[in-house]
Formats: structure tokens, sequence, C-alpha cells
């Protein structure tokens, strides 16, 4: 097919679309718009509605119509379809379609977003940075509609497929790829690393493959099974690549144990989780069994160093007992609420030649682990003490100051690959108000931030006054940030184009009812002087924690069945 | 003799249901072929398989010339094509689904077109969502023959047409047709009526297998409706001769449609039946009237 029939076939399809697509096309500008000039404030302790967030709903509803209707207009299931008995390439049909799709729907929004990100001053490195992750996003968000679409023959048949396909590609990560990948450490957290790319060029491929298999054929079932051939490949790829590597036990580090193993072993619920295998003697087939949950802190870890806890391994003995072992991957949590979101502030500002946090959130890190034991142990283990050791495996980071720059309008710092502008600074007898506008990345799909889970910190510190205040976010988890005094409630506003490629923070320091300043100063003598710093984490080693812990005392069963 | 389609014992499966059995048949080069058979009994089936809309099961199918597995724009803009259940892009005014036709046919005939336009009393400017459907239909047929097909396949084109309609869709169909270079029309139908008119060649189809498959003026002949008059009560012969049909005997009559009519050995025949036989009253069967003998006839044994 000559050229010329192949713009007349795209043609008529912008014809045909013209409005969905003005619709789509002035969401994305509406986006921008909001996202160059929106201001307001958004108090995320109230429900409160996000106007970019919306738009992001509605471009994306708008999104799956316009892949639906110019894709299903000339649809490839069934035999109905008017093109199918005409003298029309099926692969050139095909390429009629993506091409305008991918040029509108990927292409369009890159470039859009590199336009405003250069329009509010930010270098075209890093423009070019956040419009590449646009496309990115775009782009496998299309080949994920594609692939729906031409194995349906309408929207409502492809919000189904939809639905039923992301329940299955869920219930298939979540379950079944675990269980049958698992071997350890390899019960691995979220997407981080190369996985996002792995798992999305593999998508990509096979929604070219799907589609073009399914208009040489037209055959919508075994299309369909390529799908699931193609989530699954997607699924079980991104098992093996992108994923930390089986971590070496390596230096040890002195852990006060005997601390440890008295104040902080506790058993948890006794009665609600339960096992076949069990049978008591007070006579009857039982199914309860016994989950003891450790949590430690770790003692002796130098002042500028952050531990982040990544595996661990058990092994507990009731004498008499065949020994029970454990072992997996941590959570990046614990009961504690000191290290969330990648960032143990108190160690990130110890970083700080001689720097005083305004306030100590927590000062420590906390790691857990969880050991099961059958009832029949937890019995025995009443008259006869057990033993528990505990090997935890922690990535250790020392944080360095990557750059900085003074707490004045117009500040502009630019290091680690991502820019900020200080865009506002209001102090008053209350409040400290900080505008600040940086190009966060999304860290999920970048690599070199995905690899670490401690997250760059920004410390606002007066050299002064040798005070310090720690603030951070995570593009997913819009947070509070910790600036260092009682009762701060800071606001956090997210404004996304097409993924989320930045983060224009409006950083608010307003003491609540009731509180006071920590500082020695008022406010805005405090921001006379004041700096933004940025702190990186540097991975310097792994580290070992073991704990050994004799004669336990647990509390006795409370209910036994 | 030139065929513009051939099928060599072609079936298709859905499943395990077979729509089209062991289909043997030749579409002469030129000729308006009707294919008609009652609802289900495979005709949109094979219509699908000639467009390489469906793959055949078994055996094969050539389409002017070309393997119907095969077939691709080359053939296809030879080939023109309207059917029953075809979506149209209905965005697209009448006008709009001519010119995006257009370019994919080097013989498209922008006078031809219009003057076909004409004729079916199109609107071009009417939008075809608001159009009925024997405006559908007419529009179908315009961007069908515009480009002067040499093979030209409709698929129940005139269900739930009126009577007008149908009646100017046949001669927009007949008119291009008539030209100066022979088309082959292949043509299905579940009443005979509508394709009485345009078909000269006929084929019967019914559960999947082709039943016969002929020019109508052969059709015409070879049936006969015959009724025997007897002196006393009227019995059927011991042995019932496989071409008489349908075969009954009331009172002092015995009637029977015969499928081998010759007029010369008509009575001899009769008379070696029933030697009691007293009068041979014959009379010639409309189309209609052999479609609904045959079609009572593969009822009545259960295919």
């Amino acid at each position: 097919m000559d050229r010329h029939l192949f713009w007349h076939l795209i043609r008529f399809d912008f014809r045909a679309q013209r409005l969905l697509l003005a619709a789509w096309s002035g969401a994305l500008l509406i986006q921008a718009v909001v996202f160059a000039f929106g201001s307001s404030a958004i108090d995320f302790g109230q429900p409160a509605f996000s106007w970019d967030m919306a738009l992001l709903i509605v471009r994306g509803g708008l999104m799956m119509a316009v892949v639906s209707y110019v894709i299903q207009s000339d649809a490839v299931v069934g035999t109905q379809a008017f093109w199918m008995t005409r003298p029309i390439p099926r692969m050139a049909m095909l390429v009629s379609k993506l091409l305008p799709l991918v040029g509108w729907l990927v292409m369009l929004p890159a470039v859009v977003t590199f336009a405003t990100l250069v329009a509010l001053g930010l270098r075209a490195a890093d423009s070019l940075a956040g419009a590449w992750t646009v496309a990115f996003e775009q782009g496998f968000t299309l080949a994920a509609i594609v692939m729906a679409a031409v194995v349906t023959a309408n929207l409502a048949q492809l919000v189904v497929a939809g639905i039923a396909g992301f329940t299955v590609v869920a219930l298939l990560n979540v379950l079944v790829l675990p269980a049958v990948t698992v071997t350890w450490p390899a019960l691995g957290d979220e997407l981080g690393g190369w996985q996002p790319a792995v798992y999305a060029a593999i998508v990509g491929v096979g929604a070219v493959i799907v589609a073009v298999h399914q208009y040489r054929t037209l055959k919508a079932w075994r299309s369909l099974a390529l799908i699931c051939l193609t989530m699954t490949a997607a699924g079980f790829a991104t098992q093996y690549w992108g994923t930390r590597e089986p971590l070496p036990y390596g230096t040890s580090l002195a852990v006060d144990t005997s601390w440890v193993a008295h104040s902080t072993i506790e058993a948890s619920d006794l009665k609600n989780i339960k096992t076949r295998r069990v049978t008591l003697a007070a006579g009857g087939p039982d199914t309860g069994f016994q989950r003891v949950w450790l949590e430690t802190r770790p003692a002796g870890v130098p002042d500028d160093v952050a531990l982040w806890p990544v595996a661990a391994r058990s092994e507990w003995t009731v004498p008499g007992r065949a020994p029970v072992r454990w072992q997996g991957w941590l959570a990046p949590h614990t009961s504690r609420d000191n290290i969330r979101n990648g960032m143990p502030n108190a160690n990130a500002i110890a970083a700080i030649d001689g720097t005083k946090a305004l306030r100590d959130p927590s000062g420590a890190l906390y790691m857990s682990a969880v050991t099961v034991i059958s009832a029949a142990d937890y019995q025995q283990s009443v008259s006869s003490p057990p033993s528990l050791a505990v090997d935890f495996t922690c990535d250790a980071y020392r944080y360095r100051i990557a750059g900085r720059v003074p707490l004045t309008p117009g500040s502009m710092m630019s290091v680690a690959g991502r820019s900020v502008v200080v865009t506002e600074v209001k102090a008053s007898e209350w409040t400290l108000h900080v505008s600040l506008r940086e190009t966060l990345l999304d860290e999920s799909v970048l690599p070199r931030e995905a690899a670490i889970p401690i997250k760059p910190v920004w410390v606002f510190r007066n050299r002064m006054l040798k005070e310090a205040a720690v603030g951070g976010w995570s593009p997913w988890h819009p947070q509070k940030l910790t600036m260092g005094f009682a009762s701060t409630g800071v606001v956090h506003r997210q404004i996304r184009v097409g993924a989320d490629i930045m983060n224009y923070a409006l950083t608010e320091v307003r003491p609540g009812a009731g509180a006071r300043w920590h500082t020695t100063v008022p406010v805005d003598d405090w921001v006379k002087g004041a700096e933004l710093l940025l702190l990186v984490p540097e991975k310097i080693g792994i580290v070992t924690l073991p704990l050994r812990l004799g004669r336990l005392e647990l509390p006795p069963p409370s209910v036994v069945r | 003799m030139s065929y513009a389609i051939e099928t060599e014992h072609l079936s298709h499966r859905y499943g395990r249901t077979e729509a089209v059995h062991d289909l043997t048949l030749e579409v002469p080069t030129g000729s308006l072929f009707a294919l008609v058979g009652p609802n289900g009994a495979g005709k949109t089936t094979t219509i699908k398989v000639l467009m390489n809309l469906l793959q055949p099961s078994a055996g094969r199918a050539t389409v002017l010339g070309t393997d119907s597995r095969k077939i691709g724009p080359p053939t296809l803009a030879r080939i023109g094509y309207v059917s029953e259940n075809q979506q149209l892009p209905e965005w697209m005014t009448v006008a709009d689904l001519a010119a995006y036709c257009r370019p994919f046919y080097p013989t498209w005939d922008p006078k031809f077109a219009e003057s076909l336009a004409k004729q079916l009393g199109l609107s071009m400017t009417k939008r075809l969502k608001a159009c009925s459907r024997g405006m559908k239909m007419k529009a179908a047929l315009l961007v069908s023959l515009a480009y002067r097909p040499e093979l030209l396949i409709m698929d129940e084109p005139f269900a739930g047409l009126d009577a007008l309609v149908r009646e100017e869709f046949s001669s927009g169909i007949l008119e291009a047709v008539g030209g100066e270079r022979p088309w082959t029309v292949f043509v299905s139908s579940h009443d005979i009526d509508e394709v009485e008119r345009l078909s000269d060649w006929i084929g019967i189809i019914n559960n999947g297998k082709l039943e016969l498959a002929e020019p109508v003026t052969q059709l015409l002949a070879r049936f006969r409706q015959v009724e025997v008059t007897v002196g006393g009560a009227a019995a059927l012969p011991p042995s019932v001769p496989g071409s008489w049909l349908l075969a009954e005997a009331t009172g002092h009559v015995v009637r029977f449609t015969d499928s081998r009519f010759d007029e010369a050995d008509l009575r001899a025949r009769v008379r070696a039946a029933i030697p009691e036989a007293s009068d041979i009253a014959v009379t010639p069967l409309s189309l209609r009237q052999i479609f609904i003998a045959l079609a009572r006839v593969f009822r009545l044994s259960g295919e």
C-alpha cells in the first residue's frame, strides 16, 4: 500500500475520533497548565479533591476510549467489519492504527511535558528525563490497552477484559509466581531496579506480537492465549531480572543482645492463626500454632550510617523438639514509625557536622522478624524455655551532602540528576512557609533511584544555629514532612503530567494549636541564613546483626483447643 | 467453461457443529448464481469462507482463480461484497463512504458511481447512522459496484427490505451487470422469490450440504407436477420410482412431482408403474414451487 492510502486511512480515523482526541488533548493541556501555574495546597490530613488526580483519571479514561474506538472502529474480531472485505492490507491497517496512537498518546504528552518543564526553568536534560518518563508510562499503558482492544469488539468488552485481565495478572503475580519460583531469598518486594523496564519491554513487544497475530489471522482466542503468555512471561522475567542478588552474610557489628532480649520480645495473637498438623495433648485435632514477633533495635551503629533491614534467618529451638527455621525478606517497615518512606531522619541529621535536629523523631532504627512455631512446641516451651537465634541482614548507607543552596527565592540546585528551585520563603511568627519545585522522577521507574531503598533527603539547616529539619517525600505516599517541629502540619502537593514525573512541593511548617517552636530563635530569624541541603545515601556495605536469645520466657498460651 | 468460484469437498466447523459439509460447487463465469436454502443451511458460512473471513476445516475453495486462504487485496479489488450483517462505518455519510473506498480501487468509476447513486435514490449527504436498513444496503451496493468488480458476492441482500427497495436494489444490480463485460453474481438467500428475477443458475443448500446446482432453465424443464387418474381407488405402486417426489394417492388420483421430466417417455413410465392409469395431467412448476417441493422432501428425509 502506498503512502497516499496510508494517510487516507489515518485521515478518516482522525475525522472519526476527532472529538475524543480533542477532549483527551484538552485534558492534557489543562494538566500542564495546572502543573505549571497551580499553587493551591491540599492538606493531607483532610479529605481533599485533587484536580491533578481527577485530570489524570479523566485522561486515562479518555485514552482507553480513544484506543478502543480507533482500533475497534475497524474491528479485528468477528467477521462483520466492513474493511475486511475491502482491498486493504491488514498490516497496513494495523500500522495506520498504531502510528497515530503512538504519536498522539505517547509522543504528544512527552513533548508537552518537556515544554512545560523547560518553561518552568528546568534544565533541558532534566526536562528530557521527565518527558522520557512520561513517554515510558504512556507507552506501557498504550501497549496494555492495545492488547485488550484487538481481541474485543467494543469499549464495554474492553473494560470487562481489562478488569478480568488485571485480576488474573494480579493473582498470577501475587499468588502463583511466588509459589512456584520462590527460593530463598526470593520473596521480593515491589518492582525495583530494572524490573519495570523489563516488564514494560516484554508487555510492549508482546502487544505488538498480539496485534500482528490478530490482524494476520483474526483468531481472537489464540491472541488471547498470546496475551496470557505475554503477561506470564513478564511476571516470570521480573522474578529474575533486576531483583537483588542473594545477600552474602558479611560484617558483623556488636549488638546489645541482652537489652534486646530483655525488652522487645513479644508473643503475638496465638489463637487466630491455624495449621492442621498439630495435635495437642488435650486431645482431638487442633489447628493452632504460634507466632513470635521479634523486634530489635541495633546498637553501636555509627551516627552517619543508616541501616536498612533486608532479610532475616531465624532458628527457634525448644528443648526436646526439632528446631524450626525461617528465612525470608523483611518488609521495609517495622511496628515502629521511625523509618517510614525509607528515611531514617535522625541518622540523616546526624550526618551533618554537629547539627542538631530541631526535633528528633526517634533516633533509632528497628527491625522485626516473625518466626512460627507449632502449638506443640509452644506448649513444650512453657516447661522448657526455648532459645531463638536470628540473623538480620541489613544494607548500610552513609549520607553525604550532595548539594546546598541558600534558602532564598530563586535559588536553584542541580545535583544527582534532579533540580530544585526555591520559589518562595515566607516566615511569620508562627509559620515557616517554603515552596520548592523539584524534579522528582518516578522512583519506581528510574533504576538508579529504585535500587536504593533509603531516599535522598532534603534538609533545611541554619548553619549558625547548627539546627536542621529534614524533609522528604515519596511520589506514591504523600506524607507529612517531618520538619522537626511538634504538631507540624506540612502540606505537600503533587501534580502529575502523565506520570509521577515531578513533585511540586509546597512545604508549610505550621505549628498547631498548643505547639511551640523548638528553635532557639523566632522563625523569621531562623530563616535568615538558612540553607537547603540535599543528602544522598551511598551504600557502604552489608551488615549482619546476630541475635542469640536463650531461655526465653514466653507468656503461657491463652487458648488451647 | 471457466468458473468464478469453485469449491471442492469444502467443509467448515464451528466447534462440534459442521456448518458446511463436503460442498462441491462450480459457479460459471458470467452467471448470476443464487445459493438458496433455509436459515442455518450454511449459506453465510460458505460465503465467509469464499471471502477468506473464515478458513475451511477441510477441502478448498478458489475465487477468481485464487485459493480462498490466500485472498488478499489484489483479489478483493476484483470482488464486490454486500452482506446484511456487515458493519458499515456509521459515522460516515454515503459520500464519505464512497470517498473512503475509492482510493482502494484502481478501477473505480466516479461517473458510474454517480449514476448508480441516482438510480438507487441515495442521499449522499446523509449519515449512515441515520439511514434505513434499505438505504444502508444500497450504500453498500454502491461502493461494491462502482469499481465494476468481476465478481459480486451478496449475502442475504434482500432480507428485511420492502418491495420497492428490493425492486430498486435488483434493478441496480441488473443494470450494472448488463454492461459490456460479463460480471458474475453470487447471491445467497433463504427466499427463492428474492432471487428468481436475478438468477440464471441456482444452487440449493440444506444442512450444510449442496442438494443441487444447475441452470434455472434446466431445473424448470426437469420438474413437473403430475396427476394420474385411475379407474378405481388410487394406490401408490409397490415400488415408487426415485424421481417421483412427494408421491401421494387420494381418491382416484395419484399425485407426485417428477424430478426427471421427459415428455417423450413420461406416459410410458407412468403406465408401467400404474397400469390402471386412465388419464395423465402434467403441469409445469415455478421455481418457488420446485423449491418448496424440495424443501418438503428434505424435511421428510430428515436432512
